[in-house]
């Protein structure tokens, strides 16, 4: 795996995450806009081997901390979350729009929900109606999930090493 | 540049990187935040990059003639209530000073000028200014538009080249306004809370209180934070309160478009003016006495920290020989 390349993949996704970019495309007042990271989180742990996607699940959360404004909380659901989806990688093939859209959102739900939990738990700052935030913000990313997976299918390549072994792209 | 093999079995990565992420978990907020902070530093310009913020407030009126421009109407209209304000802060100055003939000092808090990043996430309407406390920014001080003439939020979090700025909008967000009306002696203290959309509100206000649509909201004096009190909007819905009869929810229009804001200006409250004389002899009469006190405490504090750190030093040593255990 070269870890530079993911890097970088992970640096833009937190740009696009934190930034104003997707601004543009943001809707209602609550301002509900795609994120990017937690479809790189399902792509790069589905389609990595799983020692690597065990990896890819912690930068993954890490990153999406960083972006945030509390550390902690999204990379220990993102880790965990992603331990999970590499024992699925040999069950689960995400070839067609639905069923990406489906994961991405399930998998959202599953990672933001405690991640809230612990950055209260960490602050003591409650958010109010962070349901109805988090399941139109998932909504929308799993809308926006085909997107991204075809953007990181083509990158992917140049990500992994030809020693990794198969994996779901090579196959 | 690649890493070819990792040679450590699964279970040792995955145990390894979460006492990681649970010691960024347990990590105190005041400490970890400088990670998010120096990411909006290092990133500011692609950060800017798009739509400049997300926040769209609900605005007050526009002039029914259409005299003057509307932009130049908020600003007279904020002018001429700061005045008001000011002037009656001023009048009771006048009163206080024609009875005791003494000068009192004049509000001389300064004011830093900072650029916005508008960082705003669904939940939390939020802005990255590029001054922290190099700059003498704190926590809890008041933000202003960039003409200063209008209260839009207060500081957050503080590092030492950036902070974080929450905006009257934002759910969380609480200050304490006093609701005025020209002309009368209405002077009402309440609480103002973001709605999380697009303004503000206002509840606990008993249903028989006389509040109509066009009251002045301004921010409430605080001593050392804000010398005068500083507008924010005016009201724009009395409605009654659908789970209390006898109280009703107010709403706020703003008064200044966070949507454009690029930049925000910061009160710095002044230090206190003390006598420098004086101050020496107290100094050099109470230095031994304070030195005698000073040293246990030091050494209070230092064992503390040293407690903390073995404390560290032992959880990391026995969370790595449990991966040791595991991996074999």
């Amino acid at each position: 795996m070269r870890w530079v390349i993911f890097s970088l993949l992970l640096l833009v996704s937190m740009i696009l995450d934190a930034g104003n970019v997707l601004n543009v495309i943001a809707l209602g007042q609550w301002n509900i806009k795609p994120s990017v990271l937690i479809t790189v989180l399902v792509f790069s742990t589905l389609n990595s081997s799983s020692r690597y996607g065990i990896i890819c699940g912690f930068a993954t959360g890490f990153a999406a901390d960083v972006a945030g404004t509390v550390m902690g909380p999204h990379m220990l659901c993102f880790g965990i979350i992603g331990l999970i989806l590499t024992r699925f990688q040999k069950t689960m093939t995400l070839r067609r729009f639905p069923h990406q859209m489906a994961v991405v959102f399930l998998t959202f739900l599953a990672a933001e929900l405690p991640a809230y939990a612990l950055s209260v738990f960490k602050t003591g700052e409650k958010t109010p109606h962070i349901l109805p935030v988090l399941l139109l913000t998932g909504a929308y990313s799993s809308l926006a999930a085909p997107f991204v997976w075809a953007i990181l299918r083509s990158v992917w390549p140049k990500v992994q090493t030809r020693t990794m072994g198969r994996t779901r792209l090579s196959r | 540049m690649a890493i070819r093999n990792i040679h450590a079995s699964k279970g040792f990565i995955f145990t390894g990187l979460l006492i990681l992420s649970l010691m960024f978990q347990f990590l105190p907020q005041h400490f970890t935040n400088h990670l998010n902070l120096i990411f909006v530093r290092y990133f500011n310009p692609f950060l800017r990059l798009g739509r400049s913020a997300s926040v769209e407030t609900s605005r007050m009126s526009e002039t029914k003639d259409g005299a003057v421009p509307k932009s130049r109407y908020d600003q007279l209209w904020k002018s001429h209530k700061n005045l008001l304000a000011r002037l009656d802060v001023l009048n009771k100055d006048y009163q206080t000073l024609s009875k005791i003939r003494q000068a009192l000092p004049m509000p001389a808090s300064a004011i830093v000028l900072a650029k916005t990043t508008a960082a705003s996430r669904p939940a939390r309407h939020e802005l990255i200014i590029d001054r922290g406390s190099n700059d003498g920014i704190d926590k809890g001080q008041f933000v202003l538009s960039p003409q200063a003439d209008s209260v839009i939020g207060s500081i957050r979090e503080v590092s030492d080249r950036m902070s974080r700025v929450q905006l009257i909008t934002d759910l969380t967000c609480n200050l304490q306004v006093r609701i005025r009306r020209e002309g009368t002696r209405l002077d009402l203290p309440a609480h103002l809370f973001g709605d999380g959309k697009t303004g503000c509100r206002i509840n606990l206000i008993p249903r028989d209180t006389e509040i109509r649509p066009g009251d002045t909201v301004y921010a409430a004096a605080v001593p050392g934070r804000l010398e005068i009190p500083v507008v924010i909007g005016e009201v724009g819905q009395v409605i009654p309160d659908l789970q209390n009869p006898l109280l009703c929810q107010i709403t706020v229009r703003i008064v200044e478009n966070l949507d454009q804001l690029k930049d925000a200006a910061v009160i710095i409250p002044p230090l206190p003016k003390r006598n420098q004389n004086t101050e020496k002899v107290k100094n050099t009469r109470t230095q031994n006495k304070e030195s005698a006190g000073k040293v246990p405490a030091l050494l209070r504090t230092q064992n503390s920290k040293l407690r903390t750190s073995l404390y560290g030093i032992r959880l990391c040593v026995g969370s790595f020989s449990v991966c040791c255990c595991l991996s074999r």
